[in-house]
C-alpha cells in the first residue's frame, strides 16, 4: 500500500556522514531484522519438518 | 495445505497448496508501493535512526498484534463458518445482526482503492516499459519530466504523446485483464501462483538496485559531497529532538498500518483459506518481518541514497516534499539516464514497483471476489467478470478526472482503513472477548506468543488506533471535508468523488442485507 498521509517537507540539516548514532541505529535496525528473518523462517521450516 | 472446506451455500471453499505461498502471498499483499517510496521519507523527516524507536514500538504494539487478530478473524470466519469476507466474518464473532453490516468497510476499502490502485500499477507497467526503451531518455530536468508524466496520463500536451491519454489507458487495460485474470484462476492457480513468481524477482530486483545504489560513491566529480554516503547518513543520523513531538509517533504509526497493509479485509480474507488449527502466529509473524526487510532494509537503501547522489541533499528535500510520485516517476527516470547500464535499472526499479503493486492489487480484489461467490453463489468466472466490469466502469473518472485519486485515496486508504482496523480489534477484543480471541490466536501456534499481548490487543492496540484515527480525523478530515485549499475548478470533481463512495458504501450495504435475507429464507442463521 502507499497510503495517502504525503511526503512532508524535511527537516533541514547539513549532513555529511554518518555519526556514531547513525551507525548504531542502521546496525540495530538491519541487526534486528535479519535476526527476526532468519529465526522466523528457521523456526517455519522446523515446524514443516516435524509435521511430514 | 488444508482440505476444501464449504461456504455457507455448501460449496467447498479453496485452500492454499503450501505455508510458503501463503507467506508470499501474504508478504506480495502487504509489501507495496509505500515500502520503497513512502518509509525512507518518513524516516528521514521524522528523526532519521531516531524514527526507528516509535516505529518499532508501533510494530510490536499496533502492527503485529494488529495483524495477529485479522488473522485470527479470518481463519475463525473461514475455516468455521466459511466466509472470505468481513460482514461473514464479523457476523460470526457476535450475535447482534447489526454486526455484519460494520464489515462494510472491508468491501468499501479493498474496492475504492482497488480502483484508483490499478491504475497507479499500470503507470509502474508503462514506465517499466519506458525505462527498457528509452522512451524518456533525453529529459533532462524534473520539470520537463513531470511534463512527461502528465501528458502520458492525459493532462497535458507533449511530442512523447501525441494520442494524449492512448497510452496510459492501454496500460490500464492490461494491468486490470492481468490481476482479473489472476483472480479468476483463484487461490491456488492464480494468487499463490503470482507470489511464488512475483515475490522472489521483486527481492532480486531490490538486491539488485540497493547494491548498485550503496556502491555508487559520489558519482558527480563537482560535487564530491553528493555522495550515496550523504544519503544513508541523512536517513539514519538520528535527531532526538524529532521524538518530543508527537508527529514523529504518528508519523512512524501510520508508516506501520500502511505498510502492513492493515484494516483492509485482505489479510482476514487471505487467511480465510486455513484449516481451524493451522498456525498463524508463527506464520503472522514472518509476514510482517518479512514485509520489515523489504521496507527498512531494501527500501531504505534505493531510492533517497540515490536521489542524495545525484541531486543533492537540498534538492533531495524538495523532491521528497512534492510526494512520493515525484520520488518514483520523475526524480528516478532522471537518475536513470545518468547512470550506467540506466536502461536495466530503470526497468528493474519500476519493475519491482509493478510486482510490488500487483500483488497487492489482487489481495484487495480476493475479499470482492469472495463476497460474490460465498454470499451470493457467484461462479468464480461471474464473480470476476462482475468485479471487472466495476473497476473498468468506475476507474474511467479517476482517469479522467484530477480530483477523484486523492479524494478517494484520502476516505479509504487512509481514514476508512484506521476506523476500520479500529472497529475489527475492538468487536474481536471485546465483544467476541478477548479470551476466546486468545484462544483463537494461539491455537495450532508454532511459536509460544508471551502473555504480554494478550493485554496489549485488549487494550493497548485499541488505544493506538484510537489515537491515530482521532488524530488523523481532527488534523485532516475535518479540513478535507470542507475543501479547505481546494480550487474551486476542483470542488465539483471532489463532490463527485464523495457521491460515488457514499453510492459505493450504500450499494454494499444493500448486498450485505440482502444476502442475509437469502440465508434467512434458506433457513441458515
Amino acid at each position: 500500500m502507499i497510503g495517502s498521509g504525503g511526503m512532508g517537507g524535511m527537516a533541514l540539516g547539513a549532513v555529511t556522514g554518518m555519526t556514531g548514532g547513525g551507525w548504531g541505529f542502521l546496525i540495530l535496525a538491519w541487526g534486528g531484522i535479519i535476526a527476526a528473518t532468519f529465526f522466523c523462517f528457521y523456526r517455519l521450516f522446523q515446524s514443516e519438518d516435524k509435521k511430514r | 495445505m488444508a482440505k476444501p472446506q464449504s461456504d455457507p451455500l455448501g460449496l467447498p471453499r479453496e485452500a492454499w497448496a503450501s505455508r510458503l505461498g501463503l507467506i508470499l502471498a501474504m508478504a506480495g499483499n502487504a509489501i507495496g508501493l509505500g515500502n520503497f517510496l513512502r518509509f525512507p521519507v518518513q524516516a528521514a523527516r521524522n528523526g532519521g535512526g531516531a524514527f526507528m524507536i516509535p516505529y518499532f514500538v508501533a510494530l510490536l504494539l499496533l502492527g503485529i498484534p494488529l495483524m495477529w487478530v485479522e488473522w485470527a478473524i479470518g481463519r475463525h470466519g473461514g475455516s468455521h463458518h466459511g466466509h472470505g469476507s468481513m460482514p461473514g466474518m464479523f457476523q460470526a464473532l457476535g450475535k447482534k445482526r447489526w454486526i455484519k453490516y460494520l464489515g462494510v468497510l472491508g468491501l468499501f476499502n479493498p474496492l475504492v482503492i482497488l480502483i484508483y490502485y490499478t491504475y497507479i500499477e499500470s503507470w509502474t507497467m508503462a514506465y517499466s516499459f519506458f525505462s527498457a526503451t528509452g522512451k524518456y531518455f533525453g529529459i533532462a530536468t524534473r520539470q520537463e519530466m513531470g511534463r512527461f508524466l502528465n501528458s502520458f496520463q492525459g493532462f497535458g500536451t507533449s511530442p512523447h504523446f501525441p494520442g494524449g491519454i492512448e497510452t496510459a489507458y492501454v496500460f490500464m487495460l492490461v494491468t486490470l485483464g492481468l490481476n482479473i485474470y489472476i483472480l479468476y484462476r483463484g487461490i491456488t492457480a492464480g494468487i499463490e501462483r503470482l507470489a511464488k513468481i512475483a515475490m522472489p524477482l521483486l527481492f532480486l530486483f531490490a538486491i539488485a538496485l540497493a547494491v548498485r545504489v550503496l556502491t555508487l560513491g559520489a558519482p558527480d566529480a563537482n560535487h564530491p559531497d553528493w555522495s550515496v554516503a550523504s544519503g544513508v547518513a541523512y536517513l539514519w543520523n538520528p535527531d532526538f529532538s524529532q521524538l518530543t513531538r508527537a508527529r514523529a509517533w504518528l508519523a512512524a504509526a501510520g508508516q506501520i498500518f500502511f505498510t502492513l497493509s492493515l484494516g483492509m479485509g485482505s489479510i482476514q480474507c487471505y487467511a480465510s483459506y486455513l484449516k481451524k488449527n493451522d498456525d498463524l502466529a508463527l506464520t503472522g509473524l514472518t509476514t510482517s518481518v518479512t514485509n520489515e526487510f523489504a521496507e527498512v532494509i531494501l527500501g531504505g537503501s534505493i531510492a533517497i541514497p540515490v536521489a542524495v547522489a545525484y541531486f543533492g541533499l537540498a534538492e533531495t528535500q524538495n523532491i521528497a516534499a512534492a510526494g512520493s510520485f515525484d520520488l518514483g516517476f520523475q526524480s528516478m527516470p532522471i537518475i536513470f539516464q545518468r547512470l550506467p547500464l540506466g536502461h536495466l535499472f530503470g526497468f528493474l526499479w519500476f519493475g519491482l514497483l509493478f510486482f510490488a503493486g500487483i500483488t497487492s492489487s489482487v489481495a484487495m480484489g480476493q475479499p470482492i471476489m469472495a463476497f460474490l461467490q460465498e454470499e451470493f453463489g457467484f461462479s468464480r468466472q461471474r464473480a470476476a467478470l462482475a468485479l471487472l466490469g466495476a473497476v473498468l466502469v468506475f476507474v474511467q473518472p479517476v482517469i479522467f478526472v484530477r480530483p477523484f485519486l486523492g479524494e478517494m485515496d484520502f476516505w479509504s486508504g487512509t481514514i476508512g482503513l484506521a476506523l476500520f482496523g479500529l472497529i475489527e480489534v475492538i468487536l474481536f477484543a471485546w465483544v467476541f472477548g478477548m479470551d476466546r480471541a486468545w484462544e483463537e490466536i494461539t491455537r495450532g501456534a508454532d511459536i509460544r506468543l508471551p502473555r504480554l499481548f494478550y493485554y496489549i490487543i485488549k487494550y493497548v492496540t485499541p488505544l493506538y488506533l484510537m489515537i491515530l484515527f482521532g488524530f488523523w480525523t481532527w488534523q485532516d478530515a475535518w479540513p478535507t471535508l470542507l475543501m479547505k485549499g481546494v480550487a474551486a475548478a476542483d470542488r465539483p470533481g471532489v463532490l463527485w468523488a464523495r457521491a460515488l463512495m457514499i453510492f459505493f458504501m450504500a450499494v454494499f450495504l444493500l448486498m450485505i442485507g440482502h444476502a442475509w435475507r437469502r440465508r434467512r429464507a434458506r433457513g441458515v442463521a
